[in-house]
This record gives structure tokens, sequence and C-alpha cells, in this order.
């Protein structure tokens, strides 16, 4: 089951942040993102992408200047997880068209929901990339015609 | 988007530090506090503050003042609000529970909606705000939206089924028919979101879902057939993620279950050989289903030749470039050597190459495995590799699971004991500190045990015939039994290690201080000279604890003792630490002094080897009575249990109510001491409550006897009464037996005042009355000019001092019985016993001593005390060591000096 899906910058500036679990105050949230990212980011390319971190393992692959960090528990299947984050990036991708991290600030509503439409509860519920993008399509629509 | 948003979004972007950060949004959140407070809010702009509102809790800013924008933004009719609004609300109610119930009405209402998108955004808000409360409020909308045409209500809705199913199993599985309808469903993301439900299940209640292996397997043939459309394909592989669920699913159903398992051993090696073609293409998808099917083949009932495949496969991952990989096959090796041991035996360079892999998380993993592959054979290389990897740490909590794990490994299948000794040794150097104390016994139990392991057992022969070469040796080794081999060769060890003098963790010089203690005799690259001076140096060394210290100076005792050797220098460490602060070092120094005084007996405190005796107690402490009786004889009082006390305080009470002139006389006798100043409280008590002794021609005033009453009755504060101080008295008249008794309790008093001064919040008040005790003595005038301020603070201090005597316990009958440290006897017999008036014969030189050593025993022992009693006794024990110390005459001077000085003080 995914903990949590992180997306963080270089700098280690949490950009996108989604909780599966309940019960983390917002002090502890950002200790704990501030942890893992420090220690994501000290790892070299070559060491693999994984990170034991208390209870938690920690699944993150390096984009460009983004770091996407995913906390699973021990039973998932880690590079389940890695192809996961790829896919989500590829969708991410394909609506943004050449996705960067302006984008992710900007459409910061939208990030959400290709991530709610993709995994809830923990679960990888949908990896089609025509049905993630429809239910945006309309928001598009909708919002469009507000302006 | 307005400038303002665009303006606080850059300026993010452009914060180089989270200093800048914090600053930057502490004045937005300013900004949008005051927002807050306007009362009507355009939709448009309410949803942009939202936004920004998301990026405060983002970047870890508590915005709860504004949660309810979030909640007013999701019950607007636009669609792009609303869906704002839900998706800002699911992130802050996370941390704010208050705001669930306000979002139930509005996500019941878009449950009804006609918009799909609507009902899905309310869905997905659902899955992650609901609480075991709310789930009887939509239930029933859901179920109906089970059933619903597109196929994204109905995986939502099973998303929030499965939500459901997490918070409360039990209501939610009485729906389980129609979850297995939606295993058919049409669509395969349906089929998928439903495949979680079941997984859920499957490790909860497995039992129940048995018969539907079949279609699970089914599906799973489905998949790899790749008769899905094109869309679930992910690099060329058939919807990786929903075969992963299955393979899970399916490990879980047959585990344990062998009749389940053979339905499953099929497609499972179906799926493990198509995994394969990802391999090609470099892309980790096909790798993960290969993992899985590593996974469910362990979990399975055993089948060989799948184990075969699955190590085959493991190897595949553990040979591989990418570390991920390696990662992954180390993990899958740790699971897989539970079932099928062979399946690391071709890879076990490799694994062991991984610990010098700079990868912290790989070397972590590898470490696991080790554990699990560790055999008799490859211990000490395993151990060896292991210590280098601990040496590269610097987590302490995971150091110290590490340490204790490996000495656990090294108990467990070390094969030779002095391997097992050199290797506990070589941990102790490095990681003392983080070893337990177990270890420290188990050493001290395998040496003085002595039990070589059967291949060890030629070696020892060859050894004892050495020894026998040796003569003395040999003689000593059939003299006390067991295995001297192991002895002789750990006590050189350790004898070396102390004469290294480094600064080793003290665990390790506790050991070493221990073994050379007990076996010193057997050492044979060291003379016991020179360890002697070894230890010496060591307990002056820096580095040392004091109890590290205190060992040694047991150990030097011990090896005197047995060698009969004595140094000049441990004269001088006896000297220097005689007065240390600890009190256990002190303790052992004393216990030396005492034990060397006593050349006759010392081979039966300190005999050689022995740990392995049998010590027999004696709980009665039936050595003693020949004491006792000789003690009874010569008049002492007989020891009354602390029942009988009580009973005889009981019924003194009953006493006292029935006979009120009866009573009278017995509180006089309690407050005896009212009238000279505390002096005699040490006997006082002993006389009333345990004697029941009631003399009544003391009654010489009637006066005095009234205010003992109310000093009993109900202590101090009624003294004070509405007329002022009841207890006050012009000329108090002194009890002239007492006063004779002054000069010999004098010493009493002192001890007293001692213990008094150790817990006393009036210490002030205490040393005002010692030093007006010691002038009373000697002016009787004195006494009359002491004001009513006096006689109160004084009657307090009495009564203090009699509780707390009372509490200490009878120490008079009690020490007569011999249970209490001796000296207080000697103290008794030294200040004779003036309250009985019976005297005792002096005690001759000898057996002052004798009584000094016993007492040291107990000391040592430390059982006969009981740790409330800990620190008075003590307090105690040391004046009256220096009373036995002394001669009676002694005594006595120090008895005049201590007047002379309480006078000099006034």
């Amino acid at each position: 089951m995914i903990k949590f899906i992180l997306i963080v910058n270089k700098l280690g500036q949490t950009r996108l942040a989604q909780y599966y679990t309940t019960g983390l105050s917002i002090n502890k949230r950002v200790a704990l993102e501030n942890e893992i990212t420090r220690r994501c980011l000290s790892r070299k390319d070559k060491e693999c992408s994984f990170l034991e971190f208390r209870d938690l393992k920690v699944i993150y692959r390096r984009y460009a200047s983004l770091f996407f960090l995913v906390g699973v528990d021990e039973e998932e299947n880690e590079l389940g997880i890695l192809e996961f984050i790829h896919c989500l990036v590829e969708t991410l991708d394909r609506y943004f068209e050449n996705v960067c991290e302006l984008d992710l600030m900007f459409n910061i509503d939208k990030a959400y929901m290709i991530l709610d439409e993709m995994a809830l509860n923990g679960n990888i519920i949908e990896t089609n990339k025509k049905n993630i993008i429809a239910p945006l399509h309309i928001i598009d629509q909708v919002s469009k015609k507000l302006k | 988007m307005t400038k303002e948003f665009e303006k606080l979004i850059r300026e993010i972007g452009d914060c180089k530090s989270k200093l800048d950060e914090d600053r930057l949004i502490e004045k937005q959140i300013i900004i949008l506090k005051k927002f807050t407070k306007k009362k009507k809010i355009k939709p448009k702009q309410q949803s942009e503050l939202v936004l920004r509102l998301l990026f405060c809790q983002l970047l870890g800013h508590d915005v709860s003042f504004a949660h309810i924008l979030a909640i007013n933004s999701s019950q607007e009719s636009n669609l792009f609000y609303k869906f704002i609004g839900y998706l800002a609300a699911s992130i802050f109610i996370s941390t704010n529970e208050d705001l669930q119930l306000l979002m139930i009405n509005s996500i019941q209402k878009d449950l009804k909606s006609d918009k799909t998108l609507a009902i899905s955004i309310a869905l997905t808000t659902i899955t992650k705000i609901i609480t075991v409360d709310m789930i009887p409020a939509v239930l029933s909308n859901v179920l109906i939206l089970l059933k619903h045409q597109e196929p994204l209500i109905r995986k939502k809705a099973l998303a929030v089924m499965y939500t459901f199913l997490k918070q409360s199993p039990e209501s939610i599985l009485k729906y389980q028919k129609d979850f297995e309808l939606m295993l058919d469903d049409k669509d395969i993301s349906v089929t998928g979101v439903a495949l979680d439900l079941f997984l859920f299940i499957s490790k909860k209640k497995p039992k129940t879902i048995k018969h539907l292996v079949v279609s699970f397997v089914e599906i799973l043939n489905l998949i790899i057939s790749g008769k899905l459309p094109l869309e679930y394909d992910y690099r060329e592989i058939h919807a990786p993620w929903i075969q992963i669920k299955l393979l899970k699913i399916l490990s879980y159903l047959g585990q344990d279950d062998p009749n389940t398992s053979r339905e499953i051993y099929q497609v499972v090696q179906l799926v493990l050989k198509q995994s394969e073609i990802g391999f090609i293409n470099g892309v980790f998808a096909g790798h993960a289903i290969m993992h899985e099917c590593i996974k469910t083949i362990t979990k399975l009932y055993p089948s060989t030749k799948l184990l075969e495949l699955a190590s085959i496969a493991a190897g595949r991952f553990v040979t591989s470039y990418s570390n991920n990989l390696k990662y992954l096959g180390i993990t899958a090796l740790t699971d897989l050597v539970l079932v099928y041991p062979e399946a690391t035996n071709k890879h076990q360079i490799i694994i062991v190459d991984c610990l010098e892999d700079s990868d912290e998380t790989l070397k972590r993993r590898t470490i696991e495995l080790l554990f699990r592959i560790t055999n008799k054979s490859n211990i000490s290389f395993i151990v060896e590799k292991m210590l280098s990897y601990l040496k590269t740490q610097k987590d302490k909590k995971y150091k110290t699971s590490l340490v204790s794990r490996i000495l656990k490994l090294a108990e467990e299948h070390g094969t030779n004991i002095k391997w097992y000794i050199l290797t506990i040794n070589k941990i102790l150097q490095i990681f003392g500190d983080l070893v337990t104390h177990d270890i420290v016994y188990n050493i001290m139990k395998l040496i003085s045990e002595g039990s070589l392991l059967e291949d060890e057992e030629d070696e020892e022969d060859e050894e004892d015939e050495e020894d026998e070469e040796n003569g003395k040796k040999g003689s000593q080794k059939t003299k006390y039994g067991g295995n001297t081999a192991l002895k002789i060769f750990s006590v050189d060890i350790y004898s070396e290690i102390i004469s290294l003098k480094r600064p080793y963790p003290n665990i390790l010089y506790q050991i070493s201080l221990w073994v050379v203690g007990e076996y010193s005799y057997l050492c044979s690259n060291f003379t016991t000279e020179e360890t002697m001076i070894n230890i010496v140096d060591l307990i002056n060394a820096f580095y040392i604890s004091d109890e590290s210290r205190a060992m040694a100076i047991t150990a030097l005792t011990k090896m005197v003792s047995h060698s009969g050797k004595y140094l000049e220098q441990i004269d001088t460490i006896i000297q220097k630490y005689s007065t240390s602060r600890n009190t256990d070092i002190r303790q052992r120094c004393f216990e030396m002094k005492g034990i060397l005084k006593l050349p006759n007996i010392i081979d039966k405190i300190l005999p050689l080897d022995s740990i392995n005796a049998d010590i027999e107690i004696d709980p009665n402490l039936g050595f003693l009575n020949e004491f006792v009786e000789n003690s009874l004889k010569n008049g002492c009082k007989k020891y009354i249990s602390k029942e009988e006390r009580i009973k005889m305080e009981n019924e003194l009470q009953l006493g006292m109510n029935e006979n009120k002139k009866k009573s009278k006389e017995l509180r006089f006798e309690a407050y005896q001491p009212n009238n000279t100043q505390q002096s005699s409280t040490w006997r006082i008590p002993q006389q009333n409550i345990y004697e029941q002794e009631i003399n009544k021609n003391q009654i010489t005033n009637t006066i005095e006897l009234e205010d003992s009453i109310s000093l009993k009755v109900s202590g101090i504060s009624q003294r004070w009464t509405e007329n002022g101080y009841s207890g006050f008295k012009e000329n108090e008249p002194k009890n002239i037996e007492n006063q004779t008794e002054k000069m010999e309790e004098k010493d009493t008093s002192d001890d007293l005042n001692q213990y008094n001064n150790l817990g006393d919040n009036n210490n002030n008040n205490n040393d005002d009355d010692d030093d007006d005790d010691d002038d009373n003595n000697d002016n009787l005038n004195n006494n009359n000019l002491n004001n009513q301020n006096f006689n109160h603070k004084n009657e307090k201090i009495l009564e203090v001092k009699s509780f707390r005597f009372n509490r200490i316990g009878s120490k008079g009958p009690m020490l007569e019985e011999g249970q209490k440290t001796n000296e207080k006897i000697l103290n008794n017999d030294n200040n004779n016993n003036t309250t009985t008036g019976q005297q005792k014969p002096p005690k001759t030189e000898e057996e002052l001593k004798r009584e000094k050593t016993v007492n040291a025993l107990f000391n040592g022992a430390g059982s006969v005390r009981t740790s409330r009693k800990k620190s008075k006794s003590q307090r105690i024990n040391f004046n009256s060591k220096h009373i036995t110390k002394n001669t009676i005459e002694k005594n006595l001077e120090k008895t005049e000096n201590l007047i002379n000085l309480g006078s000099e003080k006034n």
C-alpha cells in the first residue's frame, strides 16, 4: 500500500504532497518530508532507488529538477511503484505537454486530480492514460466557460 | 488566474531557502486572514484563495483559520469551484476532524447529482475524509453507484467501498457478492479496483474467498494472453499492476494450503515466463512481475520445481548490473532461503560483495540475508564481514541492534568456544558501549563452567598434558576440577587486555577483572605480581568507571587471598580509595582491609574457583544463635517481632481508652525526653512500646502528665490551643536518671542526629537542638531560660525523632537477634545499656575483630540490608565501624570532644 506521494524539487521544496494515512500532524509531516528528502537527495545515481526509513520504504525517481518520492509499506512491489512513478510522469507529460516544475505549481489542482485518478486509498486504481485525462478535460471545459 | 496568485507562485518558485519560503508564507497568511474576515467573497476569488491556502499548507503552515473557505467552495454549483473546494477540503480535513461533518451534507447531495464528474469528485473526497461514523450516511448511495453506467463511477464507488471495508470490515463484508460481480466487469480498470477489495479480504479472511481462485486465475490468464485493450499495456507488458495485484491475492490464498496452491502453480509459472519479455527492453515492469512471482512462490505451499525457477530468477536479479535489481534479488533470496536453503548456494560471493557496495540500502538488506544464511561453516567469515560493516555505521540504534544480533549469531553457530571468546572480546573492544550486561554473565558462566565443545576435546587433552608437565598447575587442576584449559586460555587473554592499558569500554574491563580475579593463579603469561601491578595501574586510570574500579579492588582482594602475595601498591590504593566518594568502592576497600587481617579464615571467605560452588544459605542466621544466647544471658532484652510489637501497640491503645490513668502514665514515659531535650529518645520508645514496663513511681509531676497526653494523642498541633501554648512550663523538672544517662548516651544521640540530618528539612532546628543539648548537659540553668518558642521547637524535633525511630524499627531488639548490623550491638555495649541498668562484660579484641569481619561480609553481600533503609543504615554503620575500631576509652574521648565542641558553638 502506498502511504504517501511527494513531489519535491532538487532544493527539497515540496511541490505536491498526498498522504493516504491519517494521523500525521502538519509539523510531523514537514519533519518527515524534510528527513526523507534530505536522504534521497544525498544518494548517488548508481545507488538503488529505494530507501528504508523507519517502517517505510521510500521509492524515488528523479526527473530533471523534480524528485518523485513514494512511501510504501513492506508488502508493496518496489519495481511496480517505480514504474508507477514513470507512468504518472508520462501522464502529467501528456496532459501538460512537456511538464516542468512551474506547470505543477500553477496547476496544482490539476496535478492533484491526475494523482487522484491514478491512485486512491493508497492503491493504484488506473494506469490507462486516456481514462485518467478524460475527467480533466471536462473540468478544463467548465473552467474555460468561467473566463 | 489573478496577478496576486501568479505573483505568489513565482515568489515561491524563487525562494532559495526554507527561511525565505517561511517568511513569504507567513506574510501570505496575514493577507489571507484579512480575506477570511470579509463576509461576501465571490466564488472565483474564493476558489483562488483556497488554492493559495493549499500552497501554505503544502509548505508546512497551519491554515486552519480558513478551512471553512474550502467547504464553502465545495458547495458552489459550478463544477470547477466545487472541484477546488472538495480538493482543498480533502487535503485540509485530514488534519481537522471537525470539518468532516460539515462536508457530509454537500457530499450526499452531489452523490445524487446527474453530472458524472460531480459524483466522481464527491466519491474521491469520501475516500479521503470518511470516518466510521459517517459510513451509514452515504453507504446506500454508494451501493447504488456500484451499478452506475459509467465505468469511472463504478470504479470510484468500489474504491469508496474499499475505504469502508478498511474502516469497518464487519459491516461491509456482507456486500461481498456485489464485489464478486464486479470482477467480471467489462472494464478491466473496474476489475482492478475490485481486486484491491479482494486483496484486503484475502489477507484478513482468506477462507471466505477460496472459491474465487478460479476467477482470479482466469483473469490472470486473460491478461497475459494479451486480450485487453492496448491502452492498458505498459511498455509492452499487459496491465502489470493488475497482474501484481492478482499474484498477491493468489499468494495469500495459497499460503499453507496445498490444494489451492496446486491450482495456482501453473499460472504463476506462465506469468514468470511471460515476464521475461520485459527484460529485453530493459524496463522494470517485467522485473516487477517476476519479483512478485518469486514472492508468490515463496508463500505458496512449496513446489520444488517452482522454487528452483524462483531461485534462478532471483539469481538473475542478484547478478544484475543494476542496484535496484540487486536489492530486490537480495530481498527475494532473504525470503526464499527460509523455504529453499539451496537458493543462495551459487551466489554467496556476490552476496558478500554487496556489503562492500557504497549503497546503504543494499547493504542493510544484505546483512539481513547474511543473518539467515549463516551456518557453522561460514560463521567466522560472515561475522568478520559484519564487524567491518558495523564499523562504518553511525546510527547508534541500528548498531546496537546489529551488535546484539551478531552476538546471538556467534552464540548460535559458533563451534569453538575460544573463537567465541575472542570474537566477543573483539566486539567488546570496539562496541562495548552497545552491549547489554547479559553477555558479560554469559561469558563468565562459560569460562567458569569451562565446557569446551566436542571438536576441541583433542586440543584440550594436549593442554592437559602440558599442564601436568608443569606440575603445580596440574595439581591445581585436579584439585579444583572443571576445564582448566579454557580458564588458562581466557585468563591469559584477559590479563593481556589489562596489561595493554587502553581506554577500552568498561564492560570489557569488568569481564577481564572478574576472570583475572578468579583465575589469576592459572595465568601463564604474567606472574600474579605483574597482574596486580597492572590492576593497580588500571584502578588509577582515568578511563575506567567507578563500577569497574570497585570490581578491580575485589579482584585484587581475591588475588591477594589466593596467592598470599601482597604489594605495597595495594596499600596505597586502599588508602586512597577508602575515602572515595563512591560508597561501593569504599565498602570494598574496607572489606579488603578486613579480610586481609584474618589470614586464618581467608580461604573460607574467598575459596578458589568458588563460582560454581553451591552456597548454603541459612536464612535463620543460625550461626548467630550462640551470640544471641550469650547476649541474653548478659541481660539483653529478647527480640520481639514486628507483628508482636504492632499487637502490643494496639493493646496499649485499647488500654489507654479504658484506663485513663494508666494511659497517662504510659504517655508520660513516652515523652520523658521532653524534660531532657531528646537525649534519651533512643531508648524511651523501646521501653514503652516493646516492654510495656510502666514505672508508676516515676510520675512526679501532674502537669507533665497532661502535657504528654496531649502530645501523644494528636501530635504537636494540639499543643497550641486557643489560649496559646498549653505545653509551656517555666520550670521543667529534670529526670535525674536521664541526666546520668546523658553522658553515656552522647554517642547514640550523635548518631541519631546524623541520620536526622540526612533528610531533615529542619536542619537548622536540629543543629540548634544539638547545641542546646550539649549545653543543657553541662548547665541546667540554661534550660530554665528557654522560652516558649524553644520548647515548642524542641518538642517538634522530638516528635520527628521518635517518629523516625519507630519507622526505622526497633534497632535494639532486632540487633540482638543478629539480623541487623552487628556494630549496633557493640555500640549498645559501649554505651552501657543504662535504661535497663544491666551491664555487659567488655569485648575482647578478638571478638571485636571477628564481628567486624562478619559484618564486612554482610555488607558485601548486601542482602541483609533492605534498599529503603540503605542510606540510613549505611550512615550508622559507618559511624559504628569507627566505634568498633576504637576502644571504649576512645569512644569516651570522642564524647568529651563533642561536648566541648558543642559548648564552643554556643
